[in-house]
């Protein structure tokens, strides 16, 4: 039994540190419609095209408040940096919904996916 | 985004995956390890800590260099502990510097050994003269050892035909206050043996002594927390 623990501890320890370290790619991904970021996103892009702006600016809460819920989970699993380009994305693209920018508000919209999408890689 | 739990967390990971890597490395004393152990042991150690706090990366590229270098270190081990010619390849093997009284300069520059180095190890000896070493070998990991000249070596018990008692270890018995039970046990005595032998020493608890070993030569040896030391 005794040998089993001294094994067991360990083993147990790495697998945790390997989840927590790995998890991210799995935790990134929304639990309920509230948290779907990339959702949100399209929804946006649409927006935008369309030159909504006060539907935007709804939509720019919405993912910053998916973001929220999103980044506690992964951050031990990201790199910092990749937490603020995404936080920067969002900042910018309400200045952007703001001034009514459209060519900016894409660029932003489609830079939050793909720094989305390298998130956890 | 919390960077103090961020580095808390990952100071967790980093701490414990090298504490278990350590160990399964195994028991070598620092005092023991050749220079190539010891610049890997720097890198693990560095390594680990670049894993805690270079929150701009991800922890998993430090994590798996931290187990390349331990597996690599690893595998090595078992290379050496297989092969005798392996060992000598990649640990090295002992010098020769001095033999039969006289210094091998040729070795010494071999190695990039200064005379300095030499006589301070041999004063880290006790020898202050050179004229007392017959050999002096330059071990892997840096160490000298020394043989002494027969005429300088001190005198032994057997030397002088003396009787003496055999030699054995300390047992714990009392630490910090408390009984170790299992120690009791290995030298076949009980609590009631180890209690009657306090109160001969006018000890009425356990509790007043910080430590007693025991040695089947020497006897019960007792270090009470009151020194009475004026």
């Amino acid at each position: 039994m005794k040998k089993f623990i001294s094994y067991a501890i360990p083993i147990i320890a790495l697998t945790a540190f390997l989840l927590l370290m790995l998890g991210g790619n799995y935790l990134k991904k929304p639990h309920n419609p509230s948290e779907d970021v990339v959702a949100f996103v399209e929804l946006s892009i649409e927006h935008v095209k369309g030159e909504k702006w006060d539907m935007l600016h709804e939509d720019i809460a919405s993912i910053d408040a998916a973001w929220k819920k999103i980044t506690p989970r992964i951050q031990f699993s990201v790199e910092r940096d990749e937490i603020y380009n995404i936080n920067l994305n969002i900042a910018r693209l309400r200045g952007s919904a703001d001034s009514e920018d459209k060519p900016s508000a894409l660029i932003e919209l489609n830079e939050i996916i793909e720094n989305w999408t390298e998130l956890t890689r | 985004m919390n960077e103090g739990l961020m580095t808390f967390v990952r100071g967790l990971i980093g701490f414990f995956t090298l504490l278990i890597f350590t160990r399964i490395l195994g028991k070598q004393q620092v005092s023991q390890l050749t220079f190539f152990d010891y610049v890997v042991g720097i890198t693990i150690g560095s390594t680990a800590s670049s894993l805690t706090t270079d929150l701009t990366s991800r922890a998993w590229p430090h994590w798996v260099g931290l187990l390349t270098w331990t597996a690599l270190c690893f595998i090595l081990q078992l290379i050496t502990l297989k092969s005798k010619t392996a060992e000598k390849y990649l640990d090295g093997q002992p010098t020769i510097i001095i033999s039969n009284g006289k210094i091998l300069e040729k070795s010494m520059k071999k190695f990039r050994y200064t005379i300095g180095d030499l006589l301070s190890q041999l004063r880290d000896k006790g020898i202050f003269d050179l004229d007392d070493v017959a050999f002096a070998v330059l071990e892997k990991d840096g160490q000298l050892s020394i043989l002494k000249k027969s005429e300088c070596d001190p005198v032994t018990p057997k030397d002088l035909k003396l009787k003496v008692s055999p030699a054995s270890i300390d047992y714990e018995v009392i630490y910090d206050g408390s009984i170790i039970e299992e120690n009791l046990t290995t030298i076949n005595r009980n609590e009631r043996w180890l209690m009657n032998k306090l109160k001969r020493q006018g000890i009425s608890d356990t509790s007043e002594v910080f430590l007693a070993t025991y040695n089947a030569s020497s006897g019960l040896h007792i270090d009470l927390y009151k020194d009475h030391i004026k």
